[in-house]
């Protein structure tokens, strides 16, 4: 077995075991594909031969074109989640500020001396970016 | 919805919530609300997060005033405005805009239509009429974004996005706005459409000073708002 061999199955044992472990307690997520995702790369690094085969079954002339074409397309599936995710989350944050702005209104003449402006640096955006 | 000129005077603008979206416009915000309470008008001001004396200003002019405490954008901030006019038995919404573009003096003639059962919606138009003295960069942004809306709307407005609207009850209820920035203006535009809600254009002036032009969007942020409209669409 090769120095990179061991180390990469190393790595993958790290990550097998840690997402064993949170699919043990309970947590809910993708737990069952990442699995997959770690064991295929493990026979990916211990028989890359075997890349070679499933490549070739595919239409594909190298293994290592799968690895990429395969580590790309994970790649862009999983950004579209990451954006499906953070697109879902700035909606909650705008649906709890609108619902707190709502319940601290302030009236004129009511009374109510309300919250000020905070300090600098406390009012940037969910993107950082403040905007109208 | 009790306001000065609602209480029993029965006035053109009795029954009317007008919403200003304000990030950082304590420069101007003061006189425009005071423009709007003098004319009668229930003034709901939503600051967004501003880090200056917006919201301050605003309420000593005589807005009530929602805070955002986290900068959510103009969208949002529109949405929240709506939600709380509803909320407090507005029959008529206005949006409004808070650098003192807009003229107040407008107001009678764009609720005109709902009152009258003409339409749902009155959209503000500069380019019905005599709209004021538009930039020439501007120009082609706005025409550019009209063809825009056009084409992905489907819908024929002059002016899509201008930001003196006013909306009946009925129609404010329908509106639900998802995209919290700039893009909500072709966002409205959309769901007009697909609730079938009758619209119309009125002329109205909007006003380019010093300070509005600074304050607004650059040409360039135009191309960045329809792909927030245009991802909005896929994502949502």
């Amino acid at each position: 077995m090769t120095a990179f061999q061991v180390i990469a199955l190393g790595v993958l044992g790290l990550f097998t075991a840690l997402t064993l472990a949170g699919m043990l307690r309970g947590r809910r997520g993708p737990g069952a594909l990442w699995l997959l995702v770690w064991i295929a790369a493990g026979v990916a690094v211990v028989a890359p031969d075997a890349t070679t085969w499933l490549a070739h079954f595919l239409g594909i002339e190298r293994g290592a074109d799968l690895v990429f074409y395969a580590a790309v397309l994970g790649g862009f599936i999983g950004f579209f989640f990451v954006v499906l995710k953070l697109r879902r989350h700035s909606r909650q944050i705008t649906i709890l500020t609108r619902q707190l702005a709502i319940a601290n209104a302030r009236r004129p003449g009511d009374g109510s001396a309300g919250p000020g402006p905070a300090a600098p640096g406390e009012r940037d955006g969910a993107d950082g970016a403040p905007d109208r | 919805m009790e306001t000065a000129a609602s209480q029993g005077a029965g006035g053109p603008l009795a029954g009317v919530c007008a919403v200003i979206p304000a990030y950082n416009e304590g420069g101007a915000i003061g006189r425009v609300v005071a423009g709007l309470v003098e004319r009668g008008v229930d003034v709901v001001v939503v600051d967004d997060g501003s880090p200056d004396d917006t919201g301050s200003r605003a309420l000593a002019a005589g807005a009530t005033v929602l805070r955002h405490e986290v900068n959510r954008g103009q969208g949002a901030a529109l949405q929240t405005g709506m939600a709380y006019g509803l909320a407090r038995g507005a029959e008529i919404l206005v949006t409004f805009d808070a650098d003192g573009q807009h003229d107040p003096d407008d107001l009678p003639r764009l609720v005109a239509p709902l009152r009258e059962g003409a339409a749902e919606i009155a959209l503000g138009s500069r380019f019905l009429g005599d709209g004021g003295e538009i930039p020439a960069g501007r120009r082609l942004v706005l025409r550019a974004a009209v063809l825009f809306t056009r084409l992905t709307s489907r819908v024929r407005v002059t002016d899509a996005h201008n930001g003196l609207r006013a909306f009946s009850r009925r129609a404010a209820e329908r509106i639900d706005l998802h995209l919290d920035r700039m893009a909500h203006a072709s966002e409205i535009i959309d769901q007009i459409r697909r609730s079938g809600l009758r619209f119309t254009e009125v002329p109205v002036r909007v006003r380019y000073t010093e300070y509005s032009r600074r304050k607004g969007q650059s040409s360039l942020a135009a191309a960045r708002i329809a792909i927030d409209y245009l991802l909005g669409k896929v994502f949502r």
